[in-house]
């Protein structure tokens, strides 16, 4: 009874008062056709592409209804559910061994006066500018068959479940030192002395107030490393050999056995733990309290010789393997042809000689990265500005919030398929989309829309919540409050987004590897590809490209973007 | 003539939950008028449906003689503070103020003209090239209140403008608003939680609970004859006393306020009641003396004069007599007491 009333209350017109609902001021038209238009995008390019996965789960290749007969199939074949407990394991050892060492890391940059800390942030950022190949590439440089350190695995082979792992720990690494200093960095200086005065030793001080504080932050972080270990598809597939992950197996039926099904039904199985990762995120979150407020004394480490000292070794440990790691492929990008011709040469950088595209898929990449983050980042914005604006109790405002959240449990892989059932569909009016560079900026957007969404939302609520009411008092219309006001307050939060995008739309491979086509391949395909192919060479130095680009973007946006933002931010 | 702005009837609901009740009040041209009350008692929901910015699904709103219920609040004649100064952190001081004459296409010497004189009146003609960061609390809504006013709305609305700001610049700004509102001849609105603030103000309070108005009256009125236990209790602080059988066996509450309580008979007819000192306060002006009646359990609150107290022993656990005139009591019926 009370939901109805609810519901009814809700929606206007249901009430009777559709008179009222129809007669609102242009302000509000406009308002309420941004949020349908909003919706219905989401709508295509991701709860459709979603559904049309999830149904095809759930029926027979002749496209008859079999509930959970798939799925009974899979489960029953001794081999695919073996790649699900490598998964699991695979998930398990990386999200633990990133922990420790991110924890560590984000330690040392927070709360110890280690030197160089600028050099650290900068190592240990690195990694996820480059697509998720290149480290593979790199292990096999250095301990593969060939390897010139394989000697320290002591006759053991890097293929399989070590590669996978040690790849895995360096591609992630930079999300959990980004979320972990982020956790450590607001500590409250009065804890900390109400430790002291409590005569806390150190290690009980860390038990009892670093811990806690950043407990919450440790379960996120969990969540989004084990989500990105068990749906990455780059590593496994450059160095897994024969230990079989659900991505490889997914692509394997997919492209190789052209087994949509069964695609389908591993998307679902990797769709599950990255769920379960998220709803335990979701629901330790809601039980967090901010233990920062305003009245919080930002804590600010002393100098401690021994504790500094320490940390710098750890950090410094922590750190070499990114280097050496980035430095290998960049080394072996430059060796004519490995291991016969160690002349040191551009050869590899010639791309054409390696594969029909030549250059191009370079150029798609930049062009389908510059596309993603300017449209989706102006899209983001909007859609959060939507959702921000939206009066008390509308329905609106949950539906495009929760739509915006489902991008972060769901893989890319598992998007491209959904895609293809979507839009590969001849009944679907924009069809004539499979094969574009467009449906590769919508899916990009897509996958990577939560964290933007997120972004935007927390800059609008730092506006104050009532600029809209004064402006309509002096007869000024919203949009052009959003334009004059709005927008240009969210000018820093809009580059972050873009170049988030633009970085990640370089990097992934996951949902464009089911939708290019041989005019549309990007970069990190060719990667792959080339890769595929044996061309360790031509593959490393295309990843190198792809990190040396994100890195110039990155860099530029550091220096020339915030000289510009000083000027056009004045009143900061 | 009608009244300037006339609330019909005026409902309204969240949900299962009643913001707004049959709310009916008239404003007069030039009024300044309080809305106050504890929160959630929907005081700024009445403000925000008069402003547009609430919808109205039961009832009417008249201004100036049009029916405006449901106009939105672009169509609509009224400029707005907000307690957050709702300025735009990206425009300057001048921008803020000129942007409502800008929408107007005014002429650049007529803006320049008019938002100078603006600064002029709030007192800060230095300060146009600033950002509203730059500025102090009182500042910002110093310019949020010449940005409400530079159109010429015939109704100004205040939504708790003053509760973010310290002590005493907020002293110093309600003078100002009261100065302004009535040299431009305004009718102004305010909401406030503030009892103070709405006495020192308002030429009439309307004073809200639970979504319905308790009284309407002006400060003297609502302070001396208060409609209802609740508003007793909310302007001002007031003893209830229950004299049950007191008189005639008919059961009552009496009120009387801390200030109407004498240590000595100064008037004829006044009421006696002897009583035990619990504890004693210094406030400076006046001491503050709770005591306990003899007879029952309740206690009650007197503010003595400091000049009034010479001889009298008012140590801890001393019985005395207290002294309350008549014509100071106010009486309450029982089922009033919740």
């Amino acid at each position: 009874m009370s939901a109805i009333s609810q519901t009814a209350w809700s929606l206007p017109w249901l009430r009777g008062g559709h008179e009222q609902w129809l007669r609102a001021s242009r302000d509000q038209w406009l308002l309420r056709l941004t949020a349908a238009f909003i919706i219905l995008y989401l709508g295509i390019t991701l709860v459709g592409p979603l559904l049309s996965m999830l149904l095809q789960s759930v029926v027979d290749t002749q496209g008859n209804y079999v509930g959970l007969e798939n799925f009974y199939q899979y489960l029953g074949t001794r081999s695919l559910r073996q790649s699900f407990l490598n998964t699991m394991a695979v998930g398990g050892l990386v999200t633990g061994i990133v922990l420790i060492l991110a924890f560590t890391f984000a330690y040392g940059l927070t709360r110890t006066c280690l030197p160089a800390k600028g050099l650290f942030k900068v190592l240990g950022m690195l990694p996820i500018l480059a697509p998720s190949m290149l480290p593979a590439i790199s292990l096999i440089y250095l301990f593969g068959n060939q390897g010139v350190i394989r000697e320290l695995l002591f006759d053991n082979s890097v293929y399989g479940l070590p590669g996978i792992v040690i790849g895995l720990v360096f591609w992630t690494f930079p999300h959990a030192v980004l979320m972990l200093t982020t956790a450590l960095g607001n500590a409250d200086a009065r804890l900390y002395e109400a430790a002291r005065v409590l005569k806390l030793s150190p290690l009980q001080t860390f038990f009892t107030v670093t811990l806690p504080s950043a407990k919450y932050g440790l379960i996120s972080t969990a969540s989004v490393i084990f989500t990105l270990a068990v749906t990455d598809f780059g590593v496994a597939k450059v160095i897994g050999g024969q230990y079989s992950v659900l991505a490889t197996d997914m692509f394997k039926q997919v492209v190789g056995q052209q087994n949509f099904t069964m695609g389908a039904v591993t998307s679902v199985l990797m769709l599950l733990p990255a769920i379960i990762a998220f709803a335990v995120d979701a629901f330790m979150q809601r039980r967090q309290v901010s233990l920062f407020s305003s009245r919080s004394v930002i804590y600010k480490p002393k100098p401690h010789q021994t504790r500094d000292a320490l940390f710098l070794l750890l950090c410094a440990v922590i750190a070499l393997p990114i280097v050496v790691i980035i430095g290998m492929a960049i080394y072996g990008s430059l060796v004519t042809f490995w291991p016969w011709n160690m002349a040191l040469g551009l050869n590899s950088y010639n791309f054409a000689t390696f594969n029909p595209q030549g250059w191009a898929p370079y150029l798609n990449s930049l062009k389908m990265a510059g596309v993603a983050a300017a449209l989706g980042s102006l899209l983001v914005l909007i859609s959060a500005y939507v959702v921000e604006k939206q009066p008390q109790g509308s329905w609106v405002k949950p539906v495009i919030q929760g739509m915006a959240m489902i991008p972060m449990a769901v893989p890319g892989l598992v998007l491209g398929l959904g895609y293809i059932f979507f839009f590969n569909n001849p009944d679907n009016p924009l069809a004539g989309l499979y094969g574009t560079l467009t449906i590769l900026v919508l899916s990009t957007v897509a996958h990577y829309y939560t964290v933007g969404h997120l972004t935007a939302v927390t800059t609008l609520k730092k506006l104050p919540p009532d600029i809209e009411a004064v402006a309509a008092s002096l007869k000024i219309p919203h949009h052009k409050v959003f334009w004059r006001v709005t927008l240009p307050v969210s000018l820093p939060a809009l580059l972050d987004i873009a170049i988030y995008l633009f970085v990640n739309a370089l990097t992934t491979t996951s949902a464009a590897v089911f939708l290019y086509v041989p005019d549309t391949m990007l970069a990190s395909i060719a990667v792959l590809n080339m890769e595929d192919a044996g061309f360790h060479g031509p593959a490393s130095a295309m990843g190198v490209l792809i990190l040396l680009t994100a890195a110039t973007v990155k860099l530029l946006w550091m220096g020339v973007g915030q000289k510009l933002l000083r000027r056009t931010q004045g009143w900061r | 003539m009608k009244p300037f702005l006339c609330l019909e009837n005026l409902n309204k609901q969240f949900g299962q939950f009643t913001a707004l009740n049959d709310i009916s009040l008239t404003i007069e041209k030039g009024e300044f008028i309080c809305f106050l009350g504890p929160s959630g008692c929907g005081k700024t929901t009445l403000l925000r449906m008069i402003a547009g910015l609430e919808s109205c699904e039961q009832g009417h709103i008249w201004q100036n003689g049009a029916n405006i219920t449901h106009l939105p609040p672009e169509k609509r004649d009224f400029g707005i503070v907000f307690q957050s100064y709702a300025l735009f952190p990206n425009l300057t001081v001048f921008e803020n103020i000129a942007i409502g004459l800008r929408q107007q296409r005014a002429s650049k010497v007529a803006i320049e003209q008019q938002v100078n004189h603006w600064l002029e009146t709030i007192g800060l003609p230095e300060i146009g090239d600033k950002f509203p960061g730059q500025l102090s609390g009182g500042q910002q809504q110093r310019v949020a209140l010449a940005r409400a006013l530079i159109l010429s709305p015939g109704l100004l609305l205040l939504d708790e403008p003053l509760s973010a700001l310290d002590a005493k610049v907020r002293i110093h700004l309600r003078e100002t608003i009261r100065t302004l509102q009535k040299q431009l001849g305004i009718t102004t609105i305010m909401v406030t939680h503030d009892q103070e603030e709405a006495m020192a103000m308002a030429d009439r309070i309307v004073v809200m609970n639970h979504g319905v108005v308790e009284q309407i009256g002006t400060p003297e009125a609502i302070y001396q004859q208060p409609a209802s236990r609740f508003v007793a209790g909310f302007i001002g602080a007031m003893n209830f006393l229950d004299l049950a059988g007191g008189k005639k066996g008919q059961p009552h509450i009496i009120g009387v306020r801390p200030e109407d309580i004498h240590l000595t008979a100064s008037a004829p007819g006044s009421l006696q009641i002897p009583v035990r000192i619990e504890r004693t306060e210094f406030q400076g002006p006046l001491l503050r003396v709770e005591c306990q009646l003899i007879d029952c359990s309740s206690t009650l609150r007197a503010d003595i004069p400091i000049h009034q107290i010479t001889t009298a022993n008012l140590t801890p656990g001393t019985e005395t007599c207290i002294w309350i005139e008549h014509r100071r009591m106010q009486h309450f019926r029982q089922e009033e007491v919740v």
